[in-house]
């Protein structure tokens, strides 16, 4: 508590501190009372009870009290990050949730699955699902920030990281099979890394192979697929390209060539045909013949 | 009381009689005949005892099966990486967890068991004013039940995506929601059948002399859990049959790609659920407040004031469901209202809270196993509700929100309340529903074994929330082990206390001293007539002389 991480951590967490104080003080007083009670007024100790059937001015007491103390605790949850407060010059991302991974798009085009971001700058993220998706939800816990991500519309979260490091991103909605594994990075770096790693503000250009990764990326096909031979839901794009194997097609074993046709049937219909061992998981998507062309060229290059 | 009378389970009020009395005359000369008497005797039954009965036997089987699928649920969370199951079963195994544990467990808890074998018992009533009614709640009931059941089976696989079903996600899954849902539907049904009874049997069945603030409080809890139960059910009904609407006629409703809202869904559904909770709550606050007066021999402290808070936590309960709903995208200012408004709510709990222990003060307390659980409920429920504010405030209700902290606290809640709150009455009244008793010291020990692991399954789920596990995780990073495998095994030392409990309770049904009809000597009506009661439950209309907390004379010799 009261690490100084981001500017929404300090209201956070002083009302943590006082609500769960009283939690506690109210707990023991409670407890106490009663084992109290229990002890000295027991049937040994107290053969005679007492008949008292109430008493105006201890409900009263004990109703005002109360209303007075969450009162103030209402106005303690006041202290949360409004909306309506984004600064102007925040620095806007383009957050996209999907099934399950995490993909972030900055103003000049550049693409990552990581979301890394300069130290002492607002920022603005401006949060999607793609169509045919279900519900998300961005959730950076160090900083105690969370808000829901919906297919078609768009969310924002605002907030200002104030030290370097690495933080968790989870998902806190549930998504289906793989939920618990949709978990990002936030990187907070300092002004000059960040510049190095952004570069300026003029639409990036890349060719070859580039261009398909960015498609994967941006598409979120590694919350499924690894690059390095590891296996995740789906198989892996390592050595994908001539790959032979079996599918699995209406409970009949088949045999495939990773060439152009299948990789091109597998990416439009996913759910047809799914490769032996694998779960039938994969949601549809809208990429294009060409795009498909830059992903073929992609996956070449990861032999 | 007419000692020798038939108790009721010798008696027979049922429907059909025609068809039963041609089987039980046919049971003369057959012992298979006799058994087919024997059950229809039950499943027929107008009486509104053996329906109560019958909720029991139902229910405590479906919560048998939810605490199995709990248990397992916590052996996969035992330690970071995957453990037995692979993440579909752990989905549908969190997701069938809630759905049994929700509609068929709490949601019909203490009234459908404790509510239709006491209510008329404690009015002084020979029946509920619609005992037909209340067997059909019985059987829609279990025609809901037993769809959900066969939803795991059926086609496309056990139903996941957590008993909340939020939209898109319900409507575009491949597994069994439908029938799930359909399922929910229908014992949403059996719900209002039992609200509407209560309700009419409170307003006309009172016996003479008994006036409104007569009542026992568990009445009264009753009272303000059925307008809840015919008001607000009708909406979840709407809302889940637009889902099904949805996934089978791809009406755009709740579903984004189809231009719908899915945060229309969650308002709909929270507007029934957030009041349901105190469907599941407020009878065991009823059980609490008739339970401390008669082991602390005094009158209940603040009669009208727990009546009073009783009917308002029902009434206001309609007004904070957006609570649920603070990291959804709705407004700055709607977060406020539904924060201001949801601490308004906890001030009737707070007096609840503070009349119950006034009702110890100078009393004359022995801690008999009724008592000793409802003394657990003051703790383990006072841990539910105060957890509850860190989750009204919005700023840290933002950072705890679909964490395990949430889990831990509804825990508290549901099961530290309702489930806590149920076994009181089940210790309380099990004289009066078997006429016999149970062993006190090894109800004890069971309740040692139970308290133990209960704290140390939901306890750690707090501190896990507040650390930022997110719920409905099938793994989770390392960092989150040592709680996890300390929540696991208190699962295993809960799960014993439980089994230890039946077994004490089982062998109390079957070789227990008799009870005698007024064991704790008591003053509600229930315990004027003989344990178990005869089938119309008094020899004559009883009449109130006395209030329900009348110790007044009253001492220990």
């Amino acid at each position: 508590m009261f690490s100084d991480v981001a500017d929404t951590v300090k209201n956070a967490d002083f009302a943590f501190l006082i609500i769960f104080s009283l939690c506690i003080f109210f707990l023991v007083l409670n407890t106490a009372i009663m084992i109290f009670f229990c002890w000295r007024y027991s049937r040994k100790r107290n053969p005679v009870p007492t008949q008292i059937e109430g008493h105006l001015g201890l409900e009263l007491f004990w109703t005002i009290v109360p209303t007075i103390l969450v009162m103030g605790l209402f106005y303690i949850g006041m202290g949360f990050q409004k909306d309506s407060e984004v600064p102007e010059d925040a620095m806007v991302i383009k957050v996209t949730g999907r099934m399950w991974s995490w993909t972030y798009e900055y103003a000049n085009g550049k693409i990552g699955s990581d979301l890394v971001l300069p130290i002492g700058r607002a920022v603005k993220l401006e949060m999607t699902a793609p169509k045919g998706d279900v519900l998300h939800s961005f959730y950076i816990p160090a900083f105690r920030i969370k808000r829901d991500v919906l297919p078609n519309q768009t969310t924002i979260l605002w907030f200002v990281p104030k030290t370097t490091g690495e933080y968790n991103v989870f998902c806190a909605e549930y998504c289906g099979l793989s939920h618990s594994k949709m978990i990002g990075k936030l990187k907070v770096v300092s002004a000059s890394e960040f510049k190095d790693w952004y570069g300026d503000d003029s639409p990036v250009k890349q060719e070859g192979p580039e261009v398909g990764q960015r498609i994967a990326v941006a598409n979120g096909c590694m919350g499924c697929h690894s690059t390095d031979g590891s296996r995740m839901v789906g198989p892996t794009f390592k050595g994908l390209w001539g790959r032979k194997g079996q599918l699995l097609v209406d409970g009949k074993k088949v045999d495939y060539v990773a060439d152009e046709a299948y990789i091109l049937k597998s990416i439009k219909q996913p759910n047809a045909e799914v490769v032996d061992g694998y779960p039938n998981a994969m949601i549809a998507n809208q990429l294009g013949d060409e795009d498909i062309n830059h992903l073929i060229t992609y996956f070449k290059s990861l032999q | 009381m007419g000692a020798g009378a038939k108790a009721f389970y010798h008696d027979d009020a049922v429907v059909f009689a025609g068809m039963f009395q041609a089987v039980k005359k046919a049971g003369k000369n057959s012992s298979v005949f006799r058994a087919i008497a024997w059950v229809l005797s039950w499943i027929l039954s107008t009486d509104h005892k053996r329906v109560g009965i019958l909720y029991f036997v139902a229910m405590f089987s479906f919560f048998s099966v939810a605490v199995s699928l709990g248990i397992m649920m916590r052996l996969e969370l035992f330690q970071s990486g995957q453990q037995f199951f692979e993440p579909k079963t752990y989905n549908a195994m969190f997701t069938l967890h809630g759905v049994i544990m929700t509609f068929l467990f709490i949601v019909p808890g203490i009234p459908a068991i404790f509510g239709n074998f006491l209510l008329p018992l404690q009015l002084g009533a020979a029946d509920v004013s619609m005992p037909r009614l209340n067997l059909a709640s019985w059987y829609m009931y279990i025609i809901g039940a037993i769809m959900a059941v066969v939803s795991l089976f059926s086609n496309g696989g056990a139903p996941d995506g957590g008993w909340t079903f939020y939209a898109p996600y319900s409507i575009q899954t491949q597994t069994n929601v439908s029938l799930a849902l359909v399922a929910a539907f229908t014992l949403g049904l059996s719900s209002i059948f039992t609200g509407m009874n209560f309700l009419t049997t409170i307003h006309r069945l009172k016996a003479p002399g008994m006036g409104w603030f007569d009542m026992p409080l568990f009445v009264w809890s009753l009272y303000a859990t059925a307008w809840i139960q015919v008001l607000a059910t009708p909406v979840v009904g709407i809302t889940l049959l637009l889902t099904v609407m949805e996934r089978t006629l791809q009406i755009g409703i709740f579903n984004p790609s189809l231009g719908g809202d899915p945060v229309l869904y969650q308002h709909m559904f929270w507007i029934y659920s957030h009041p349901v909770v105190y469907v599941m709550i407020l009878p065991a606050m009823g059980v609490i407040s008739d339970v401390l007066p008669v082991f602390a021999r005094r009158h209940i402290f603040g009669y009208k004031a727990i009546a009073y808070s009783t009917m308002a936590i029902a009434g206001s309960g309609y007004f904070v469901w957006a609570h649920h709903m603070f990291t959804s995208g709705i407004s700055d200012v709607a977060r406020l209202v539904f924060s201001f408004i949801t601490f308004l709510v906890a001030i009737p709990t707070a007096i609840k809270i503070f009349n119950w222990l006034a009702t110890l003060y100078r009393g004359s307390i022995q801690i008999d196993p009724p008592m000793l659980w409802a003394l657990t409920f003051l703790f383990t429920f006072s841990i539910g509700g105060l957890t509850g504010l860190a989750l009204g405030a919005v700023v840290t209700d933002i950072h705890l929100h679909d964490t395990y902290y949430v889990v831990g606290h509804f825990h508290y809640v549901m099961f530290g309340g309702g489930g806590v709150g149920m076994f009181a009455a089940l210790h309380h009244w099990f004289p009066k529903i078997t006429g016999r008793m149970y062993n006190f010291f090894h109800a004890k020990v069971s309740w040692f074994f139970f308290f133990v692991g209960f704290n140390m399954l939901y306890f750690p789920m707090l501190i896990l929330g507040v650390m930022g596990m997110p719920r409905r995780y099938h793994d989770y990073l390392p960092q989150y082990d040592f709680l996890n495998s300390v929540a696991t095994i208190g699962s295993w030392i809960m799960v014993f206390g439980i089994l230890y409990m039946f077994a004490n309770l089982l062998k109390g049904l079957l070789s227990g001293e008799k009870a005698g009809s007024n064991p704790w000597n008591a003053k509600t009506m229930e315990w004027e007539t003989q344990s178990p009661p005869v089938l119309h439950n008094f020899e004559k209309q009883p009449k109130m002389v006395h209030g329900p907390y009348d110790y007044e004379g009253e001492w220990v010799k």
